[in-house]
This record gives structure tokens, C-alpha cells and sequence, in this order.
């Protein structure tokens, strides 16, 4: 009888556990975050003179630039009066940046029906230089024209 | 409905590629045309670049853009080994209202593209784009204005003038097809001024005090750089001192 009763009890104290976490709860589904891709470095930012602040693509501020910092697909860069910079690109191509200037860097990927280009100008001046245009290239798109310099197509 | 639009998607992709690929080829095409022109006659490889480039062109007659591309990037190789070992020197700039100045400096010539039509513009060339207009003939660069007068650093004493001091004379070596000149003149107090002159000098009245001064030339809309930075100074002459005799008086 006691053995009776105590098998209830371990019965009923199991049903009672059971209300808590009924068998057919499904687990909450795990959140799944979008995959973004890593920003791509295109340029470093070098020889820094007077005030020269970046714009992140993903960011509204404009940051105080700093020697050496890494600037990446659809940073700005802007210069007052006074300022200047430099810009070097992955494959060496180095362009100076002049006063009351503000610049893109362009994507890496191009967007359908756009020219692939390296740096967009958007006011001021640029001085670029090519140390060897047999390999390399750049392209500077301003709101009037599309400059290419080097070599057109690297083969592979 | 979603069935057409996966049809249409799938007509309009290749389109796509074949509109890039041909703007990509006939890029190329016009780096090579242009490094096939402007090679020497003499040059060792010039007949075997125009030749494929020759072949570029059929390819592109036929709508073979890749083969086309890669025909035109091999005549332009052939040429390219002497004016390629040199660095290219350009300048992008672009005014308030977009229209862009490109400058070659050295090097190979940069191509501008606008509005579907591509230049080439060489070393010492410059050209300016307006937005939404094709890229013009580059012109060649003006030269460098070199200011002569005063002397750099110069303390000149002037007589005083109507508006100042002066006229001070600021002089510079005429430079070759410019049609005027635009000085920029900075005083270490208040604000710049910019003066424009027909010939190579300018005569400006000054207050005292110290300067700087740059000219550049100027031919239609083609700007030369400006020259380097000159300084003076500028001072009243002292008066000259008038001697005065005074005769004894008759009158006693």
C-alpha cells in the first residue's frame, strides 16, 4: 500500500514538474544576425597638415583624422583652408590631397553601370602621382568627368 | 507575376555585362589608339602594336569585347615599356560649381571620359570639363609667370599717393600665349587681394607695411600655377628737409 502510495505521489510530483516545461515547447528560435561583410581597406592616410577630419561610411561624424589611419570603401575625407594630405592606395598609388578639399573612397565593387574608380573629388584639388603606371592604376571621378591614369586592365 | 519578372531579370543581366564589357574595351581600345599615335614612327615595336591593335578593332567590330580588350591591353604594352618607366603626374581639380580641371604633368597621358566621350590628355596639357558636357581638346599648359620687381624681401621707401603709397610697380617675365595675368598680393595685415593686369606688371598703391605677392598667367579659362611667393616692404620716405633763411628786417 505504501509502495502504492508513494508511486503516486513520485507520479504526481512528475506531472507537476511537467506544467513548468510542457514536452511540446519548442526552444525560442536563435537569432540570426544579417551577415555583413568586413569593410576593405583601400587607402591609408599619411603627411597630415592643419585640420583634416574623416567621415566613416557608416557613421553621421566627422572624426579627427589621424597619421597612418587605414580608410576604407565610402570614408570621406575633407581639408580647410590651410590642411592637407595624403592618401595612399593598396597598390601604391599615392595621391595628395590640397586645402578645402573633400574626397570619397570609392567602392571596391563597382554598383551596375558604374565605371570602377578609386577616389571620388568632389571639391579642391588632387595631385596624384603613379611611380610605376606599367602596373598600376587610378581612376578619380569628380562630378564632371572620369580620369584614368596608368594602366587600363590588369590582365590576369 | 513573379515568373516574368525572374524573365525579365534574367534578359536584362546579360545586357548589362555586354554594355561593361564594351565600355570596358572600347576604354582600352582608346589607351591604345592613342599610345599607337603618339609613338615614334621609328619606334622599335610601333608595326607590331599597330597590328594588334588592328586586330583589336576587328575583334570589337564583332563584338568580341574581351578578346578585343586584351588585343588592345597588348598594343598598348608593346608601346608603353620607355613611357611607362617614367612616373604620371596629374592634377584633379574641381570648382565649387563641378566643373573639373585635369593637368598632365608627366608621364603617360590620362584618359578623361564624360558624357561617352574619352580624351587623352598628355604631359604639359591641360583641359577643363563642364558638367554635362563631353571633355573639350586639351590645350597646352602656360607657363609660370617669374616676378622680377621688387626684389624679394625688398624695403622700399615710396613717396605718399592718392590711396596709399606709390604706385608700388610689381613686375614679372611675360610668359608665352598669355592673354593677362592675375596677381594675388597678401599683407601681413588685412585681408588679400586679387588684381588682374594686361601686361607683365602691375602698378597698385600701398599702404606701409609688408607683402607677399604671386602672379600666374591666364589664357581664356587655362590658369598657369602661380609663380613662387615674392615679399616686400613697404615704407613712407622721410621729407625731404627745406632750408629756410630768414633775412634780417630793413625795418627798425
Amino acid at each position: 500500500m505504501n509502495v502504492r502510495w508513494s508511486y503516486m505521489v513520485f507520479v504526481l510530483a512528475l506531472g507537476a514538474l511537467s506544467v513548468g516545461c510542457p514536452a511540446d515547447e519548442k526552444p525560442p528560435p536563435p537569432v540570426y544576425e544579417p551577415a555583413v561583410p568586413p569593410p576593405v581597406r583601400r587607402a591609408q592616410l599619411k603627411g597630415l597638415q592643419g585640420d583634416v577630419k574623416v567621415k566613416r561610411a557608416a557613421g553621421d561624424e566627422w572624426l579627427p583624422a589621424q597619421e597612418g589611419m587605414a580608410l576604407f570603401e565610402n570614408d570621406k575625407v575633407r581639408t580647410v583652408a590651410g590642411a592637407g594630405a595624403q592618401i595612399v592606395f593598396a597598390n601604391g598609388s599615392v595621391v595628395n590631397l590640397g586645402e578645402d578639399a573633400l574626397i570619397g573612397i570609392a567602392e571596391t565593387r563597382p554598383r551596375p553601370g558604374q565605371e570602377r574608380t578609386d577616389l571620388t573629388v568632389l571639391r579642391g584639388q588632387v595631385n596624384a602621382e603613379l611611380e610605376d603606371p606599367a602596373k598600376q592604376s587610378l581612376s578619380v571621378t569628380t562630378p564632371a568627368a572620369t580620369v584614368r591614369a596608368g594602366r587600363e586592365i590588369v590582365f590576369q | 507575376m513573379k515568373g516574368s519578372l525572374l524573365l525579365a531579370m534574367l534578359m536584362v543581366a546579360p545586357a548589362e555585362a555586354e554594355v561593361r564589357d564594351r565600355a570596358r574595351a572600347q576604354s582600352v581600345l582608346e589607351t591604345a589608339r592613342n599610345a599607337v599615335k603618339q609613338a615614334d614612327a621609328k619606334a622599335a615595336r610601333r608595326e607590331e602594336a599597330a597590328a594588334k591593335l588592328k586586330e583589336a578593332e576587328a575583334h570589337f567590330q564583332s563584338a568580341r569585347y574581351e578578346e578585343a580588350a586584351q588585343a588592345a591591353d597588348g598594343a598598348w604594352k608593346l608601346l608603353s615599356t620607355s613611357a611607362a618607366s617614367q612616373p604620371t603626374h596629374f592634377t584633379v581639380a574641381v570648382d565649387d560649381k563641378g566643373s573639373t580641371t585635369v593637368t598632365s604633368h608627366s608621364g603617360q597621358p590620362v584618359r578623361v571620359e564624360g558624357q561617352g566621350v574619352t580624351r587623352s590628355v598628355g604631359p604639359n596639357t591641360s583641359m577643363r570639363v563642364d558638367k554635362g558636357q563631353p571633355p573639350p581638346e586639351p590645350r597646352p599648359l602656360l607657363g609660370v609667370p617669374l616676378p622680377t620687381q621688387p626684389a624679394n624681401k625688398l624695403k622700399l621707401t615710396v613717396q605718399p599717393a592718392k590711396g596709399g603709397l606709390g604706385p608700388v610697380t610689381l613686375a614679372w617675365k611675360a610668359v608665352e600665349g598669355a592673354a593677362g595675368y592675375e596677381v594675388e598680393l597678401v599683407p601681413a595685415q588685412g585681408e588679400k587681394r586679387v588684381l588682374t593686369a594686361s601686361t607683365a606688371q602691375l602698378k597698385v598703391p600701398l599702404p606701409a607695411g609688408a607683402y607677399r605677392w604671386s602672379v600666374r598667367a591666364l589664357a581664356g579659362e587655362v590658369r598657369s600655377e602661380a609663380s613662387p611667393e615674392h615679399g616686400f616692404e613697404v615704407a613712407e620716405a622721410p621729407a625731404k628737409s627745406i632750408k629756410l633763411e630768414v633775412q634780417p628786417s630793413k625795418w627798425k
